[in-house]
């Protein structure tokens, strides 16, 4: 084998092994960004049901309204066995105006509550924020 | 002598290499269908859990919360309503709704199906491609309730399945849990 064929040998094993790790690696990522899909549809829901949670206590007067900025910043760890994953979220309240931009300094008997819900789990590359905006009204006052 | 070994082993090297080629080939389009199928399953499911959360959320319309739920079953729901979903407006009448798996024909297997007053609903009626439905009931307080009385919320066990994009490939599946709660009933005082 001479040194012109020494050297073509070289560059075929550059190209293939170039061509196997780029694809390999797109293979991954593409893996990577199926898991992140499932994640967040299902960390959406759990936001969801969170801030659904708040509704129908405050229907129920289970919740009053002004116990929702106490009540509703906390942490909660949720295994899921079902979707499988462990779920971290993190629920604010805070006082806002009616268009849900939060308030500089806190307002008594303001009208508007904000909660926000941030839900992360393992394989989610961003973690999921939902809002919503909380009215008070003669329903849930007492 | 020399050029035909020089020969059959670029022979050789190059069907290796061209052998190397088609299979990358093939998983590519492999991993594509996959993804494919897929992403398109996650957008079903999630059209899937927001049908099934509006249609739980409009349960127990004029009823009292103790009369809402008819049926709470591990694999089936069945509710009163006064909401009319076949044309989704607010009834004259009270309407029961069921929630249950159902068998379909080939190749659907399974389907999940809501029907009002035994008739599958025209919008999504049928909710295809999901073949396990578990549903666990929760009462005011969140406690697990098998008493149709109590039943205040469920959480909703789905699990999809699509066939491979290969025959003899490994069949598809997405886990999806979620909670529904009957508003109506905490609208009542729960």
């Amino acid at each position: 084998m001479n040194m012109l064929e020494m050297v073509l040998v070289l560059f075929a094993v550059v190209l293939f092994t170039t061509v196997a790790l780029n694809y390999n690696r797109l293979v991954w990522e593409q893996a990577d960004y199926l898991i992140n899909a499932n994640k967040y549809l299902q960390c959406s829901h759990l936001s969801h049901s969170i801030l659904d949670e708040v509704d129908a206590f405050l229907f129920s007067k289970q919740l009053k309204f002004n116990d929702i900025k106490k009540k509703y910043n906390t942490e909660r760890n949720v295994t899921l066995q079902h979707a499988g994953g462990t779920y971290s979220i993190s629920i604010h309240a805070d006082d806002c105006d009616s268009l849900g931009v939060l308030l500089p300094e806190p307002k008594p008997n303001n009208l508007y509550a904000l909660v926000t819900v941030e839900t992360k789990t393992f394989g989610l590359r961003h973690p999921v924020t939902q809002q919503r905006v909380y009215t008070k009204t003669d329903l849930n006052i007492k | 002598m020399s050029v035909i070994l020089d020969v059959m082993a670029a022979v050789v090297l190059g069907s290796i290499l061209l052998l190397m080629m088609i299979t990358f080939q093939y998983n590519l389009r492999e991993a594509t269908d996959r993804a494919l199928y897929t992403k398109q399953m996650l957008d079903h499911m999630d059209l899937a859990a927001y049908k099934l959360n509006g249609v739980v959320a409009l349960a127990g319309i004029g009823f009292e919360p103790n009369e809402m739920v008819v049926h709470a079953r591990p694999d089936s729901l069945v509710f009163n309503t006064y909401w009319d979903y076949q044309n989704n407006i607010l009834g004259t009448h009270s309407n029961t709704l069921s929630i249950s798996l159902s068998p379909m024909p080939s190749p659907y297997g399974k389907a999940l199906v809501i029907r009002q007053n035994g008739v599958p609903l025209n919008d999504l009626g049928h909710i295809f491609w999901v073949d396990r439905l578990r549903f666990v009931y929760h009462d005011r307080d969140g406690r697990v309730t098998t008493d149709r009385t109590k039943v205040r919320d469920t959480n909703i066990y789905l699990t999809f399945f699509r066939d491979p994009p290969r025959a003899g490939g490994q069949t598809l599946r997405n886990n999806l849990e979620i909670k529904c709660f009957f508003m109506n009933a905490f609208m009542r005082g729960a």
